[in-house]
């Protein structure tokens, strides 16, 4: 027995301790804004995870995703503390201990979410842990038995679709523009046809986006959860169906197939724990899930521009010969893009599986203990396309000599083509993580100890070359607490990863914690304000090692340029020399220290107060700044760039009943600036054109002075604007900020914030009654700028595109007539790469207070024997926010599918 | 009992422990490699294939001229012609936005990154005599093959650099690879010292190149022959006494005369009646580029009438004033119309009887081109106010290939990029002789008179010869006149008005032709002008990259770019 013991222990030296298996956050967690449980979560009714988590924890950032390619899946990215580095940011995501995708599992299966982003928590995942931790548990079975089902039926609408103008307004606009370039108008002797609407085909006046989407769209959630247990023993299963669909409308134009933009999802999971002995634990959490995701057989992520830039007077839906409409210079129809391309289906399959074991070894040495845990996940996904093609047809009007109406002639354009199959793999992954780890706690008197040696290995093989990400961890972490009082915590993490060359794959990531309880100390023992209050700090480093594979190699052979040789024209390929490798290449490391004061009072308020500070080192950035292009090669990056990211986070709580009455608000704040230390930019003419000491992200560009409004003041101008074209009054006029008589890109000055926000923050209020309850998740962000450049909508009429209502209604564009008051340049058909250039005056405020979710529950009371209870929601989400865009979603700027404004109706029955 | 449970926990135990053991793979779980390619430089060149591809690779950053400037050739920057979309990068050189910062293209980078991969080739191509294939039946093939390449690497190397410094002026000339270490302090050389460099090199490798590839094994015509290398040599040299970059000095005219001479004596290549562009087998042709089949160059040119057709390079009326009349008299559009010889005439003869060439170089209003009437007046089916119709009135018609389809079915063929040929060594012998000696001079050299060399390329196109007794000033405007309409769009006329320092009169007012249909085939023609342009002497070079000048302190600025 010992024998076995010694040798494992000597040839080992390792031993198992799954750290996250056992730091489940506790009460205090949740009340410190650290952690929110799966109760919460699941008060927004959403299908994809991510987009529950909107304001609800400090410090992560979720950020409203764009996804155009299925808008379905579209999930909110998060991210911990704003930016603090020029690579990769993402925090690491764990699902059950191992690395996974939140929006592999659902809403209902998670326990809880705990934000970790303390040093020693970012020591313990070693290279990957620089980011942040995000840690969610899934749902374990409870002592007894219970079932739970829950139904939700989901409309969505969209939520600020913009208005594009009429045929009308936009022919007028069309020749006013016209006029301003020093053209001939072009629709002076139609607008009374566009005004009649008299001929549809000849002139038409399609609203495309009316057309496109439907105003409503549903979806449908449903989960059944069982439960139960005894002592030893206990599971939890759930069955999670979703079906959803989006606004995207006219699936079913062909009566053969269905095109409509529609995704399926069933989730199954089982988790289980046993004592297996006395001594022995076991944990098996199995999870499988299908998704079948089928949409229209367009490139849907190129829609959105579509269905934006296709003027309303550009040609009808169909023809009076049932084609669809067109035109010489557009190589497409909208509806017929959505109607008439076929579709789409993709199936994915994937299975997140692990296991855990935990063996108490109190038999040799009291405290002793093992654990072991391996994880197993796999995806795939397969795409059946049946896509075909449309043929259009343009119709011209024909008029007599008077310029009368007599018909109109019709010209075939494209190719029609029937349908035609393709099939492929994407998304195919598989990951897998062995842990084990040897523990130790004792207790004796004052002090208590725990320790562990742990090791750690995980893999994750992508489909593609260059994916595979493969680390290694060994690490000691002990911790100690006097008198119950005094706490220090202490990692040690040799951890290393694929990425770096051999013989220098390993870091050594020490990290060091230590904690004050005063609220145990004799001075405040019996306060009877503060109920707890704690102090603690921590410091250390961790490592970040997204930076691509391969790069302290170089390669040759690999690509070439071709030429042709001989009297045939016979083509002969070329091989070249591969960029010059990264000498010295190192992972990106960050020194992370934070304060934190938690303070509990009055028995009902929970506060607390961090201050963080970062310094990212070993960021990866260009070398072309600094290396001359004489080299004739590309130049490596260097391992040179610092970033700094410092900033408070805030958390209150607070709940009280009276009599019948519960409240409640959970209130959390983060401030978050980063500032480049050191960004390899090289040297610049200008002092204000360094971006060293400012934050990554911010807006740079020229100043604008106004409008030019006479052609007296142009002739007169005696600055170069060197962005382009001829000036005529109208266009912008830019600050020629270094005097040296040219406006070009050594102006730019730094504008303002970027678009990620310095300051994010979010409550969520609770209000019951008896049977009633409400609850209310608010979210704002603060210090952010959007920049408004996309085409059709701030950028208008110029190549054949559209113009809407923001710059014809909603601001006031220059004309001799409002040149006073005037806040955008004339209009123009030409492209005007002066008017557009980056400048402030296309910059705007980003602001926003958004009110995420809001739920109204009524319990139930049921006179049941079984002790069944139900309860009764609606809910909305996305229902309105103050920002200072009015008609654009400042979390939504360009063309995209529209955000969603979802309403819905729910059960719950517990039985 | 308790011996049981023992038994449980030791078998427990024993899983525990084996999980662990499986767990602790190997002290190689983080080896990691899926490079591709080669990890030692030397793998690029020690089999016979791969070196070859290594040198293939360093032709195939020979610049053709179809699309210099992002769609637009570079005669739309000289009064050749026109660039039909105003926006377009070529406008750069002329509208007062060229800057150090604001460089119209990436070439400064483009040339050194061919100039590196010469030297990379002739660095490990050195001393590689593939004896591993002696056996080889092939082995005889390989090795006539392999005696040119170092020759054809290092004559690629000086075209680059000749490039680099027609551009820059004073440039740097990489002879090995620049490492991290020392490219930030490298030095540039004179102008006058690069010609030296590239005449130096022609002397060596042209000896050892041959004539003809049709003979050589495996027949890879195209690859650089010894007539190449004395071209380029004689294009140097001649660049390098203009007045841009030296004063008048009679020596390096001489030189420039020595090496054009050679090629004329050599007798490898003739002056025939043939095409002069798109002909691999032209008897004058010394060294060009083949093109794959395209259709792309003749949709970017062709008139706007024809389907899928867009606008592209026009050229000016400035140089279809250029072209003579066959009796030799100066056709000119004026503001109230045709003048030949400032006498006024109809417009219905003002194409009529015109230098050969122009024909091959323009197409005109109401010629017939693939099949019907050109309509490029005023609301015609080629002309203005449709989008993209050619502002000046005339269609470019040099290097375009007129049995090309471009919609609805493309038919498309092949094209060729002429660098050298045999006209322009005939034309660089007149100029050079002339500036060194006089129109009429000859001697024991140099046997052929300038004149003669100039009325060689005229009398070719069946043009009246250049009278004899010109004074040398007169010649030089008849040399300069010759190459314009000789040479029209093969890239010349842009580095032509630089080296003789003419841009400055030349490149001010672009100017078209209006046309107004009176009725079928007559119509009216005036002068416009189609753009204005800005001209600064600074831009006789192109300015120094301003990031590069941050990098290298020993990088000085082109003069008046500062």
């Amino acid at each position: 027995m010992k024998n076995i013991l010694i040798k494992a222990c000597i040839c080992l030296g390792i031993s198992s301790s799954i750290v996250a298996q056992t730091s489940e956050p506790d009460s205090l967690s949740y009340a410190f804004g650290e952690a929110v449980s799966g109760n919460k979560l699941t008060e927004s009714v959403q299908i994809i995870p991510n987009n529950t988590l909107y304001g609800r924890l400090k410090g992560l950032y979720v950020m409203q995703g764009v996804n155009n390619t299925n808008p379905l899946e579209n999930g909110a990215s998060l991210n911990l503390r704003g930016r603090s580095t020029f690579g990769n940011d993402g925090p690491m995501v764990l699902v059950d201990g191992f690395e996974r995708s939140l929006s592999h599992i659902t809403t209902e299966e998670i326990a809880s979410i705990q934000v970790l982003t303390d040093a020693v928590a970012s020591a313990i995942y070693g290279v990957r842990g620089a980011n942040g931790v995000v840690l969610i548990t899934t749902k374990e079975g409870q002592k007894g038995r219970s079932t739970e089902v829950n139904y939700n039926f989901i409309v969505n609408t969209p939520f600020r679709m913009q208005e594009f103008a009429d045929a009308e307004t936009y022919a007028k606009s069309f020749d006013e523009a016209r006029l301003n370039d020093g053209l001939d108008p072009l629709y002076t002797d139609k607008l009374d046809y566009y005004r009649n609407g008299d001929e549809p085909e000849a002139f038409p006046n399609v609203d495309w986006q009316d057309w496109a989407y439907k105003s409503l769209s549903n979806s449908h959630l449903l989960d059944i959860q069982n439960q139960g247990g005894t002592d030893r023993f206990n599971y939890y299963t759930i069955i999670n169906y979703s079906n959803s669909n989006s606004l995207i409308d006219f699936k079913n134009y062909d009566d053969r197939y269905n095109t409509g933009n529609n995704r399926i999802n069933l989730n199954v999971r089982s988790n289980i724990n046993v004592d297996i002995t006395n001594s022995t634990h076991l944990k098996l959490n199995l999870m499988a899930r299908l998704v079948q995701n089928k949409r229209p057989g367009t490139d849907l992520s190129s829609l959105y521009s579509k269905l934006y830039n296709t003027p309303a007077n550009a040609f009808p839906i169909k023809t009076s010969n049932d084609v669809w409409g067109g035109n010489s210079f557009l190589d497409y129809n909208p509806i017929g893009e959505i109607a008439d391309r076929g579709f789409i289906k993709d199936f994915r399959r994937t299975i997140n599986t692990n296991l855990y074991l935990k063996q108490d070894l109190d038999k040799f040495i009291d405290g002793l203990y093992a654990e072991a845990a391996i994880a197993y996940d796999d995806q795939i996904q397969i795409n059946d396309a049946r896509k075909r093609n449309y043929a259009r047809e343009e119709v011209i009007p024909l008029f007599t000599s008077d310029g009368e109406l007599v018909g109109a002639s019709y010209q075939t354009l494209g190719l029609a083509s029937e349908l035609a199959w393709s099939s492929n793999t994407s998304g195919m992954y598989s990951r897998s993580a062995v842990e084990g780890a040897l523990g130790y706690d004792m207790s004796q008197g004052d002090h208590t100890i725990s320790a562990k040696l742990q090791y750690r290995q995980t893999a994750y093989m992508g489909q593609w070359r260059n994916s595979t990400m493969k680390r290694q961890d060994l690490m000691a972490i002990a911790n100690y607490t006097l008198k119950g009082k005094y706490f220090a915590d202490a990692v040690v993490n040799y951890s290393g990863t694929a990425v770096l060359p051999e013989g220098d794959q390993f870091n050594t990531y020490p990290a060091l914690g230590l904690g004050w309880l005063l609220s145990e100390e004799d001075f405040l023992s019996g306060n009877s304000i503060i109920d707890y209050l704690k102090l603690k700090t921590s410091f250390g480093l961790s490592g970040n090692d997204f930076i691509g594979h391969d790069l302290h190699k170089q390669y040759y052979g690999i690509g070439g340029g071709g030429y042709l040789f001989g009297n045939n024209n016979t083509s002969f390929g070329g091989i070249k020399e591969g960029g010059l490798a990264i000498a010295d290449l190192k992972i990106e490391k960050a020194r992370k220290f934070d304060v934190t004061a938690e303070a509990t009072l009055l028995k009902k308020i929970n506060l607390s107060a961090t201050y963080f500070n970062e310094l990212r080192s070993d960021i990866l950035v260009s070398g072309g700044s600094v290396v001359s292009s004489m080299i004739g090669i590309s130049i490596p990056q260097l391992a040179s760039g610092k970033v700094k990211n410092q900033g408070v986070e805030l958390n209150l709580q607070y709940y009280n009943t009276i009599g019948d009455f519960t409240f409640g608000v959970d209130a959390n704040y983060t401030f978050a600036r980063n500032e480049i230390i050191n960004n390899n930019e090289g040297f610049q003419p200008e002092a204000y054109l360094y971006k060293t000491g400012n934050s990554l992200g911010q807006y740079y560009g020229l100043e604008n002075e106004g409008f030019f409004n006479t052609q007296a003041e142009i002739d007169n101008y005696d600055i170069y604007q060197s962005f382009g074209g001829t000036l005529s009054p109208g266009d912008v006029k830019y600050t020629d900020q270094n005097g040296d008589k040219v406006v070009d890109e050594n102006d730019y000055v730094l504008l303002g914030y970027g678009n990620m926000p310095e300051i994010y923050y979010g409550f969520n209020l609770h209000l019951a009654y008896k049977n009633f309850g409400m609850n209310a998740l608010f979210q704002g962000v603060a210090h952010r700028n959007v920049y408004q450049n996309t085409t059709s909508l701030h950028k208008p009429l110029a190549n054949n595109t559209n113009i809407s209502s923001w710059y014809l209604e909603e601001n006031t564009h220059w004309t001799p007539a409002t040149a006073a008051e005037a806040n955008l340049p004339r209009l123009t058909t030409l492209d005007n790469p002066n008017n557009f250039a980056w400048s402030d005056l296309w910059m705007a405020n980003g602001n926003y207070l958004k009110l995420r979710n809001v739920q109204f529950y009524y319990n139930l009371n049921l006179e049941s024997a079984n002790k069944m209870t139900a309860r009764i929601f609606l809910n909305g989400s996305n229902l309105f926010s103050i920002d200072n865009l009015n008609t654009q979603d400042p979390e939504n700027m360009g063309a995209n599918y529209p955000t969603s404004r979802a309403f819905s109706a729910g059960v719950q029955v517990n039985f | 009992m308790k011996n049981m449970k023992q038994k449980y926990s030791n078998r427990i135990l024993s899983l525990v422990f084996g999980v662990i053991c499986l767990g602790i793979t190997s002290c190689d779980f983080l080896a990691f490699d899926e490079s591709v390619g080669y990890d030692d430089p030397q793998e690029m060149t020690n089999t016979f294939t791969k070196a070859e591809q290594s040198l293939t690779h360093v032709y195939s950053y020979l610049p053709t001229g179809y699309s210099a400037i992002n769609g637009a050739m570079r005669e739309c920057a000289t009064d050749d012609a026109v660039y039909v979309w105003s926006q377009g990068n070529v406008n750069t050189y002329f509208n007062g936005s060229w800057s150090p910062k604001n460089t119209v293209d990436e070439y400064w980078s483009h040339l050194f990154s061919a100039i590196r991969a010469a030297n990379f080739f002739l660095e490990y191509i050195e001393g590689e005599e593939f004896e591993r294939y002696k056996w080889n039946n092939t082995y005889a093939t390989m090795q006539e093959k392999m005696q040119y390449w170092e020759s054809e690497a290092r004559f690629l190397r000086s075209f680059y650099l000749f490039e680099l410094a027609r551009r820059y002026g004073d440039v740097a000339i990489p002879t090995e690879l620049y490492t991290l270490e020392n490219v930030n302090e490298v030095k540039p050389s004179s102008f006058n010292d690069v010609i030296s460099f590239i005449k130096s090199e022609c002397d060596s490798i042209a000896p050892k190149l041959p004539d003809n590839y049709a003979s050589v094994a495996g027949a890879q015509t195209g690859r650089v022959t010894k007539g190449a290398a004395m071209a380029l040599k004689c294009r140097a040299l001649l660049y390098n006494a203009s007045p841009l970059f030296s004063a008048d000095d009679q020596n390096k005219w001489k030189a420039a005369a020595l090496a054009a001479k050679a090629i004329i004596d050599g007798g490898t290549y003739q002056l025939v009646k043939e095409d002069v562009v798109n002909n691999l087998g032209a008897k004058g042709l010394i060294f060009e580029r083949r093109e794959g089949t395209s259709t792309s160059f003749e949709q970017r040119n062709y008139p706007v009438g024809f389907d899928g057709a867009k606008g592209g390079t026009c050229p000016s009326q400035n140089l279809v004033d250029a072209f003579e009349r066959t009796d030799g008299a100066k056709v000119t559009l004026k503001s109230d119309g045709w003048y030949a010889n400032d006498v006024k005439i109809n417009a219905a003869d003002a194409y009529k009887n015109r230098d050969p060439r122009f024909y091959k170089t323009i197409v005109h209003n109401n010629q017939i081109f693939k099949g019907r009437y050109i309509e490029s007046f005023t609301n015609g089916n080629d002309g203005l106010p449709k989008e993209e119709a050619s502002p000046t009135g005339y269609y470019l018609n040099k290097y375009i290939i007129e049995n090309i389809d471009i919609a609805p079915t493309p038919t498309p063929e092949h094209h060729t990029w002429v660098y050298f040929r045999y006209a322009e060594i005939l034309l660089n012998y007149a100029e050079a002789l002339n500036e060194a000696y006089g129109a009429d001079y000859t001697d024991a050299t140099f046997t052929l008179s300038a004149r003669a060399a100039i009325n060689m390329v005229r009398n070719r196109v069946d043009m009246p010869s250049i009278p004899a007794g010109l004074s040398k000033a007169d010649f030089r405007t008849a040399v300069h006149h010759e190459r314009r309409v000789e040479l029209a769009f093969e890239n010349h006329r842009f580095w032509d008005v630089r080296r003789w320092k003419t841009a400055e009169n030349t490149s001010q007012d672009l100017l078209g032709a209006s046309i107004e249909k009176v009725t079928e085939n007559v119509f009216n023609y005036t002068l416009k002008t189609v753009q204005a342009r800005t001209w600064n002497n600074k831009y006789y070079l192109y300015p120094i990259p301003q990031n590069e000048r941050y990098k290298n302190d020993n990088l000085k600025q082109n003069p008046l770019w500062d």
